[in-house]
């Protein structure tokens, strides 16, 4: 069954009583705060590690031959381990790391090569296959890359096979903050 | 099982017997003279149930107590921040609604919650903490915490496990306790100076139990047992 954050916060709560007994279940709540982070670090992970499993296709809306990423909410973009597939084509774009020479035409791009693009930060550049322009592309293409997963949305889901390492990695975050200090707030008190 | 309680007119006999007051219940007055032997009958009434709940009074006080769970009922809702209606003793478990409609469950608590929390989790700024404390499946619901006699609380509603006593025309000790009930009301029944020699052990032995009854009590349950709740 797939976590909700109540569930994975009682799970996590649970294992760290059987480290540190003397938490109590006011803890619960603030377990529920560390979830993001540890949903990030799951998905950061996955990255490092190249787990298939944590990527998935997003669509994404390009206008006047440039999107931006961050319209599309938890991607971990990484050009040298993403597919970009330009609209209305099945050959992924190509990954140009000199944004200057995409931007400013220093390259040029054939009718039968395949869309190029590159990087400015958060945004995606392309230049057009079809006349060579970067303003000329526009449509719904799409990127397969990894993603930070989620818990409620249904586009980011958490694979069941991460479940095991998303509890991990919350009750590592917790008790590498939250018990110590419980601990040392209760040794002060003694 | 029902617990068979005191006896009103048994105590009442062995008052009379032990005060060789025969009851003079043609007396105008409820209050005897004071240099007349006889008790009417309503000032013995009174004088029973009157030591008949000072033993009520030490058994619902006292957490611990077997007997307690007879003055022992679940108070009305109390609002957050609300003040626990009037009590012997300390208060029992703190029950919590977490949603409208919902069951009454144990409500949580343990030393390191505070007011802040509660209140923190009150408001949720930002749904921060995922669902409302009183929504379902909320995360935060269903911790409570005690200022004197006011009740803080995350959940719908909150009732508290109280010891309540409402004195009425008949005794409600249990008939265990009958010895003390009468033992009590002999030292009130007797006027000054003639307290006979063979009574007094009666009477001292009456206030000796109910002393022990009030001096074995525990602490109050909600502040400890709760802890790994």
């Amino acid at each position: 069954m797939a976590y909700t954050s109540q569930t994975l916060a009682y799970d996590a709560y649970e294992a760290l009583r059987l480290r540190s007994p003397q938490i109590g279940s006011s803890a619960i709540p603030r377990i529920v705060l560390l979830i993001p982070s540890a949903l990030e670090e799951v998905g950061r992970n996955a990255v490092a590690g190249d787990y298939d499993g944590l990527q998935k296709s997003f669509a994404i809306t390009i206008t006047s031959g440039r999107t931006d990423l961050s319209a599309v909410a938890g991607l971990l973009f990484d050009p040298l381990k993403s597919k970009v597939m330009p609209p209305s084509s099945t050959t992924p774009a190509v990954w140009h790391p000199d944004t200057d020479d995409l931007v400013f035409g220093n390259m040029a791009v054939g009718a039968s090569e395949p869309v190029h693009y590159s990087q400015e930060g958060t945004v995606l550049v392309f230049r057009n296959n079809a006349d060579g322009l970067i303003s000329t592309l526009s449509g719904t293409g799409a990127v397969v890359t990894n993603y930070v997963p989620s818990l409620t949305d249904a586009a980011r889901p958490l694979p069941v096979q991460y479940e095991g390492l998303l509890l991990k990695t919350l009750v590592e975050l917790v008790a590498g903050g939250g018990a110590s200090a419980v601990q040392s707030a209760q040794a002060g008190r003694a | 099982m029902a617990i068979t309680r005191v006896d009103l007119a048994t105590v009442r006999g062995r008052l009379i017997a032990a005060l060789n007051s025969a009851p003079a219940a043609t007396w105008a007055t409820t209050i005897s003279a004071t240099d007349d032997a006889r008790r009417n009958t309503t000032e013995l009434t009174n004088i029973i149930l009157a030591a008949d709940a000072r033993v009520c009074e030490a058994r619902a006080s006292c957490v611990g107590d077997g007997y307690r769970s007879l003055f022992l009922s679940l108070s009305a809702s109390i609002a957050h921040a609300g003040v626990i209606p009037d009590h012997l003793g300390p208060i029992e478990q703190v029950t919590i609604q977490l949603v409208a409609a919902g069951s009454y469950v144990a409500g949580k608590f343990d030393v390191q919650l505070t007011l802040d929390d509660i209140e923190r989790w009150r408001a949720n700024v930002d749904a921060r903490y995922g669902a409302n404390h009183n929504a379902a499946n909320s995360v935060l619901g269903g911790y409570h915490l005690r200022r004197g006699s006011q009740l803080f609380y995350t959940g719908n509603d909150a009732k508290v496990q109280i010891a309540t006593l409402t004195r009425s025309a008949a005794c409600q000790a249990p008939e265990t306790d009958e010895d003390m009930v009468t033992g009590l009301a002999l030292g009130a029944a007797f006027k000054e100076g003639d307290m006979p020699e063979q009574l007094n052990k009666l009477v001292t032995d009456a206030r000796e139990e109910l002393t022990y009854i009030i001096k074995k009590s525990e602490q109050s349950p909600s502040e400890t047992l709760v802890m790994a709740a």
